[in-house]
C-alpha cells in the first residue's frame, strides 16, 4: 500500500508544523485561518485523525464576527488583543499585496511590501523608522532632501516632487532615485530649460497667430506609462514627435469648404441687396 | 431657437455627416474577413436597435468623454472599429460598456490591457490602426490636453505594435480627410493604405455636402 504522504504548515518564519503540539507551540491565527480558507486547514487535521476538531471548524459560521476568535478557542489558545492586532496586520498586509500587484509581478518588491509608500504618510513614516530602501507605489511624492542615505524606487513610475531651486548633487546627499519622474519644475531645471520660458512663449504667440495650436512635449506620465517597457519609450517619443507638428497645423474647420462661396457673397454684397432693392421702390 | 444655436447645430449635423460617411467607406471593405459579423463597438441608431445602450467606450481610454467638446463628442459616439467577435471582445464589451465605466484609472488600466490583448488576439491590425486613426481625428477638432491624449495615443500605438511607417501613415490619412495630404507622399506600409483606400474615393468630403 502507498504510503500517504502528510504535508506540514507553515507558521510565521517558516516554521512547519506537523503534528497538534507543534501547531500550538507556533501557533499564527493569520496563517491558520487562511489555512481554512484554502481547505488545506481540514485535510491537515483529519490526515492526522483530528477529526472532532475538524467538525468544530466545519461547523464554525465563517461569517460571524467572532469567527476568528472560536477558531483560537476551538486550538485552545487564548485569544487576546496581540492577536487581534496581529489579525488586522495580515488583513491589511494582504490588502496592500493586492493592490501592489496591480502594478508588478516583481517578487522581490511584493516580499517587500512593509517599506512599500503608497502615499506621502507611508512615506515620512517609513523615513522614521530610518528605512533605507524605499519602494514608490502611487501618483506623487515629495522627496525630503534632508534624509539622506535614501534609495527610492518607483513601482508605478510616480511623479518625484524635488524641493529645489538648482540641481540637487545626488551623491553628496547620498539619495538615489529610480524608476521614478521628477517634477515638471525640477525637471525643467535639470534640463537647463528654467531660462528658456520667455522665448518659448514667444514662439508660442507666433504660432497661435498662425492658426495654429501649440501642443507640449510628450508626457511619459500616462496612466499607460508604466507599461511601456523602457526599450521601447525612445520610439515612443519619436512617434509623438512626429505627429505634434502636424496634428498642431490641423484643425478642422467646418466652414472651410464654403469660404471662397462666401467670399463671393460678401464679394458682391448679396446679403442685405433684396431690402436694398425694397426699400429704394 | 437663436440664430447662432442653429447654425452650431448645422454644422454638427454636418459633421456628423462626415464621420458617418468615412465609417460606412470604412465599413465596406470587400476583403474583411469579418465583414458580416455585428460591430459591437458602436453606437448610433443601428447599434442601438440591436444591442441597446452600447458605446463606442474604446476610445475613452484616451478621452474623458465628458469634458470633450461636441465634434469629439460626435466622433466617440459614431465610430466604428469592426471588432472581430471573440470571447475578449465579449467580455470587454460586458465589463466596460458604458464611457462611467471608465472614468475610475485602475479600471482604464485594466480595459486597456485587455484591450490591447483582445486586439492581440484578433491577430490582424486593423483594429488598432483604426483605434489610432479616430483618436487622432478627435484631436484635429479638439485640443484640450492635447500634449496628454497624443502621449496616450503614441503608447496605445506601441502597445499595439503599430511601427513608425504605419503611424505615419495613418497620420497621412487623417490629413486626406481635411484635404491637407501632401501630394508627393508614398505610402511607406502595405496595410495602413490598404484599410484606408476606401476613404480615398471620397474624394472632397466637404464638396459632397454642398
Amino acid at each position: 500500500m502507498a504510503k500517504k504522504i502528510r504535508f506540514p504548515l507553515e507558521m510565521d518564519n517558516g516554521i512547519e508544523v506537523r503534528d497538534m503540539e507543534e501547531l500550538r507551540d507556533n501557533f499564527s491565527l493569520s496563517r491558520v485561518l487562511h489555512y481554512i480558507d484554502k481547505g488545506k486547514m481540514l485535510v491537515w487535521l483529519r490526515d492526522r485523525y483530528l477529526d472532532d476538531v475538524a467538525s468544530a471548524i466545519e461547523n464554525l459560521n465563517r461569517n460571524a464576527p467572532d469567527f476568528a476568535k472560536n477558531v483560537s478557542l476551538i486550538f485552545d489558545i487564548p485569544y487576546d488583543e496581540e492577536m487581534e492586532k496581529e489579525l488586522n496586520g495580515a488583513a491589511e498586509r494582504k490588502k496592500r499585496i493586492e493592490w501592489i500587484k496591480k502594478f508588478t509581478n516583481d517578487e522581490k518588491v511584493i516580499m517587500e511590501i512593509d517599506n512599500v509608500a503608497f502615499n506621502q504618510d507611508e512615506l515620512y513614516d517609513l523615513l522614521d523608522e530610518d528605512v533605507s530602501k524605499i519602494y514608490l507605489c502611487g501618483d506623487k511624492f515629495s522627496i525630503p532632501l534632508s534624509k539622506s542615505g535614501v534609495s527610492y524606487i518607483g513601482v508605478n513610475n510616480p511623479i518625484v516632487v524635488i524641493n529645489s531651486k538648482e540641481r540637487v548633487d545626488w551623491n553628496q546627499k547620498q539619495i538615489s532615485i529610480e524608476g521614478a519622474f521628477f517634477d515638471e519644475k525640477y525637471q525643467a531645471i535639470v534640463d537647463g530649460k528654467d531660462k528658456e520660458e520667455p522665448t518659448q512663449k514667444v514662439v508660442e504667440m507666433i504660432r497661435d497667430t498662425e492658426d495654429t495650436v501649440r501642443i507640449g512635449n510628450y508626457s511619459d506620465k500616462t496612466y499607460l506609462s508604466f507599461m511601456i517597457p523602457s526599450t521601447q519609450r525612445q520610439l515612443v517619443k519619436e512617434m509623438y514627435e512626429m505627429a505634434r507638428p502636424v496634428i498642431e497645423k490641423l484643425n478642422y474647420d467646418v466652414d472651410k469648404d464654403i469660404q471662397i462661396k462666401k467670399g463671393l457673397v460678401h464679394k458682391y454684397q448679396l446679403i442685405g441687396m433684396a431690402s436694398n432693392y425694397l426699400s429704394s421702390l | 431657437m437663436r440664430p447662432g444655436k442653429k447654425i452650431d447645430d448645422i454644422r454638427l449635423v454636418k459633421y456628423e455627416i462626415l464621420i458617418e460617411d468615412i465609417n460606412s467607406k470604412l465599413g465596406r471593405k470587400s476583403y474583411n474577413p469579418w465583414m458580416q459579423i455585428p460591430d459591437f463597438f458602436r453606437t448610433g441608431e443601428e447599434a442601438l436597435d440591436t444591442e441597446g445602450n452600447i458605446e463606442n467606450t474604446v476610445l475613452a481610454l484616451i478621452y474623458d468623454y465628458e469634458k470633450c467638446n461636441e465634434y469629439a463628442k460626435v466622433i466617440m459616439d459614431k465610430s466604428v472599429l469592426n471588432l472581430p467577435v471573440s470571447r475578449c471582445a465579449l467580455r470587454w464589451k460586458e465589463n466596460y460598456s458604458t464611457y462611467s465605466c471608465l472614468a475610475d484609472i485602475k479600471n482604464r488600466i485594466n480595459a486597456s490591457k485587455e484591450f490591447v490583448r483582445l486586439c492581440q488576439v484578433a491577430e490582424d491590425k486593423k483594429v488598432g490602426y483604426k483605434f489610432i486613426f479616430w483618436a487622432l481625428l478627435i484631436l484635429t477638432v479638439d485640443k484640450s490636453d492635447a500634449d496628454e491624449h497624443l502621449s496616450l495615443i503614441c503608447d496605445f500605438a506601441s502597445m499595439l505594435r503599430i511601427t513608425d511607417d504605419e503611424f505615419e501613415d495613418i497620420i497621412q490619412v487623417v490629413k486626406f480627410i481635411y484635404n491637407e495630404e501632401s501630394s508627393d507622399y508614398v505610402f511607406k506600409s502595405e496595410e495602413v493604405p490598404l484599410i484606408f483606400n476606401s476613404l480615398y474615393d471620397m474624394g472632397d468630403a466637404s464638396d459632397e455636402e454642398d
